[in-house]
């Protein structure tokens, strides 16, 4: 560890490693850096000065270009840059792991999104199949059957099978009345005739008057439609 | 001139500082907020006007009466389209209950539905057209009311079809054409 004040250098192969230059002018010199002590240097001129790392030295600097080599570019970009701005400091700091898509790494969601998942399908799958007491809504008390066996679809009520057979024919039997002709009531002498013949009917008479004008108040007292 | 300059620059200064209030608090109000003037902000349409196209004088139209009394007669005109129409709409919205024929058999009354009377008694024969607008209109009992549904003339044409269908299941034999008779005879005569 020497120290060198005002000293004047030139075409020199200097080994630097632990000695402190002041104020020193360094041409056409060779600095030697092998990995020792680091070197100081204050208020010194450099002109043409070239630089040598040897040993340890050389090897950090090759540590570092087999990294970029293999992949590691930006952690080796980030140390020249913390030589270059000063904050050399920052590249001891453990980088941040790269981001992971979640989307497609399962194993990567967070715990909490997990457990929230695993109780929404835990939920579902109770529900349907009836094992958990849903919201109130959902089951009536003290059952304990499923709410598929408390509400199966049969038991809602239905037409008499009759009507069901008849259901297409209902309208046809309906529609025979209007459309042919038939006793009403064959005692009185009263007929049906087709709709087409009552058209014909009403458009030459007039629509039938009624027999007395019938008073709000008649005519919905006695209704029971 | 510098006078006026100055007082037309204080003018101005105090309008700049009369916009500098909160605009969402402004002198207004909420739709259907309260309204010392008018009870409500949103105002109800002033009495004794009406809006454009809702005039309805001709209440034996609109309404199936004439005073106090239901009106007698059709207030439109009758003609085949208007029974045809009136069929269309019957068949639409008043068969699922009354039935085709308008026996009150319509496939809802069958399901358990409070049956509606039949058109075929002697009490609905003698109605007045009116009256069967009014049920239209305005329900009767259990039925809904088709003023939503029906527009006022289509209302018509199905009373027109409702009178036609009563023609139809109600003629005594004695007015039938011998046509008629021949076929009403070889018809029930086949039934039974």
């Amino acid at each position: 560890m020497a120290k060198f004040e005002n000293e004047i250098y030139n075409n020199e192969t200097l080994e630097v490693d632990g000695n402190r230059y002041e104020r020193c002018t360094f041409n056409s010199c060779r600095l030697v850096y092998q990995g020792g002590d680091l070197p100081v240097f204050v208020g010194c001129t450099f002109v043409k000065t070239g630089l040598q790392l040897q040993d340890s030295a050389a090897q950090t600097v090759k540590y570092l270009n087999n990294l970029y080599k293999a992949g590691q570019s930006a952690t080796v970009e980030r140390v020249l840059d913390g030589i270059q701005y000063g904050t050399l400091a920052r590249t001891q700091r453990p980088l941040a792991p790269p981001a992971v898509n979640t989307g497609t790494n399962f194993a990567q969601l967070g715990i909490v999104h997990a457990l929230v998942l695993g109780v929404v399908v835990l939920f579902i799958a109770a529900m349907y199949y009836g094992n958990l007491a849903g919201p109130a809504w959902a089951v009536v008390e003290g059952a304990t059957e499923p709410i598929s066996e408390q509400f199966p679809l049969d038991a809602m009520p239905s037409l008499p099978d009759v009507l069901a057979e008849s259901y297409d024919q209902l309208e046809v039997n309906q529609r025979l009345l209007i459309t042919g002709y038939s006793w009403a009531d064959e005692e009185a002498q009263v007929a049906r005739i087709p709709i087409q013949d009552a058209f014909d009917l009403v458009l030459t008479q007039g629509l039938p008057e009624p027999a007395a004008p019938d008073t709000d108040e008649e005519a919905e007292t006695d209704g029971d439609s | 001139m510098n006078k006026i300059k100055m007082m037309l620059y204080l003018m101005l200064g105090a309008l700049l500082l009369a916009g500098c209030g909160n605009m969402e608090e402004q002198p207004r109000l909420e739709t259907y907020g309260e309204s010392p003037l008018f009870g409500v902000a949103a105002r109800d349409i002033l009495p004794e006007t009406v809006p454009v196209g809702h005039l309805r004088e001709d209440t034996a139209f609109y309404e199936g009466r004439e005073g106090d009394a239901y009106t007698t007669t059709l207030p439109v005109e009758l003609n085949e389209d208007l029974l045809v129409r009136g069929q269309r709409q019957y068949e639409a919205f008043c068969a699922p209950c009354h039935g085709y024929a308008g026996y009150g058999d319509g496939i809802i009354a069958l399901e358990g539905f409070q049956r509606p009377a039949s058109f075929h008694i002697d009490r609905l024969r003698d109605v007045p057209v009116g009256y069967i607008y009014e049920v239209i209109s305005e329900g009767f009992g259990n039925m809904y009311n088709y003023a939503a549904r029906i527009k006022p003339v289509d209302r018509w044409a199905v009373v027109a079809y409702v009178r036609a269908l009563q023609v139809s299941q109600n003629v005594p034999a004695a007015e039938l054409s011998a046509e008629a008779r021949a076929q009403l005879d070889a018809q029930s005569g086949s039934q039974d």
